[in-house]
């Protein structure tokens, strides 16, 4: 997605009809990534607004017919980095770059894959401890949990919401997992299980 | 059920396409070492149940929230009253 005025492809009345029939469908997805990300109902609200306004502003940058929640997703997530976790919320940001670096590194090389977090736990989880321990994430993490597990996009869809290559979607998101399953592990031994 | 902490030769490598198998996104090959070490190894199979079981609980019991109606409302506006 080039987020650049194109010339005027859509009619008035076609790009309203994409609006409504495209996006506006996937407002309560959207709303509930904006939360995921900025863990703030306010300012998961103005980060919808915002998105919303630049999807009908770049709306002739869009190809009907192609995947309109990726489209979607990635004017999020960009809106987010750019106009809003410079205002608030991260000013300690973990640069994830480095923190892929060091686990993606040799030293971790076998031991990268958790293993101690039992089935049975997982089954006994409650909602608001999921939720505890995702929200606890760093935000990058958090948010390819979000788009695989809870959106269910492909590591290449993924690659393009993110622009990162396929390969680094793939390492990120299995140290996210394995980052939530050493929490949730932690949260079950303080419960008593062995 | 206690875990079974015998890690054969095989079993690093399952571990490193045990979450790729898991989201969909494996070679046929994979899928293929991946179904042959678990028939075998008890280890690794319930590491795969841990992986599928994570991603049911975080589909399922997630709380899903629905986006207030005045957000809705100002989105609605944006092509039909807002000149941008």
């Amino acid at each position: 997605m080039i987020m650049e005025d194109h010339p005027q492809k859509y009619t008035e009345s076609e790009k309203n009809t994409i609006f409504q029939q495209d996006f506006m469908p996937l407002i309560d997805a959207a709303y509930n990534f904006a939360f995921r990300l900025t863990l703030d109902e306010e300012d998961a609200k103005d980060l919808v607004q915002d998105t919303y306004l630049k999807v009908f502003r770049f709306l002739d940058s869009f190809e009907k017919g192609t995947n309109a929640k990726a489209w979607l997703f990635r004017i999020l997530k960009n809106n987010f980095i750019n106009d809003f976790r410079k205002k608030v919320k991260e000013p300690n940001k973990v640069d994830y770059q480095e923190i892929e670096t060091y686990y993606n590194s040799e030293e971790f090389g076998d031991q990268r894959y958790t293993t101690d977090l039992r089935l049975e736990v997982l089954q006994n989880l409650m909602g608001d401890e999921l939720t505890t321990a995702l929200n606890s994430l760093g935000v990058d993490f958090r948010t390819v949990i979000v788009l695989a597990d809870i959106e269910g996009f492909s590591y290449e869809e993924m690659a393009k919401i993110l622009n990162i290559p396929i390969g680094t979607v793939r390492s990120r998101l299995h140290r996210a997992r394995n980052i939530l399953k050493e929490k949730l592990r932690d949260y079950a031994k303080n419960l008593g299980y062995q | 059920m206690q875990l079974d902490k015998k890690i054969c030769g095989d079993c690093s490598h399952c571990l490193e396409i045990l979450q790729i198998v898991a989201d969909g996104e494996a070679s046929p090959q994979e899928i293929q070492f991946f179904e042959e070490h678990i028939c075998e190894c008890s280890h690794c199979k319930e590491c795969f149940e841990v992986e599928q079981n994570l991603r049911i609980c975080l589909q399922q019991r997630l709380e899903k929230r629905l986006v207030p109606q005045e957000i809705v409302h100002f989105v609605q506006c944006i092509c039909g009253t807002t000149k941008l």
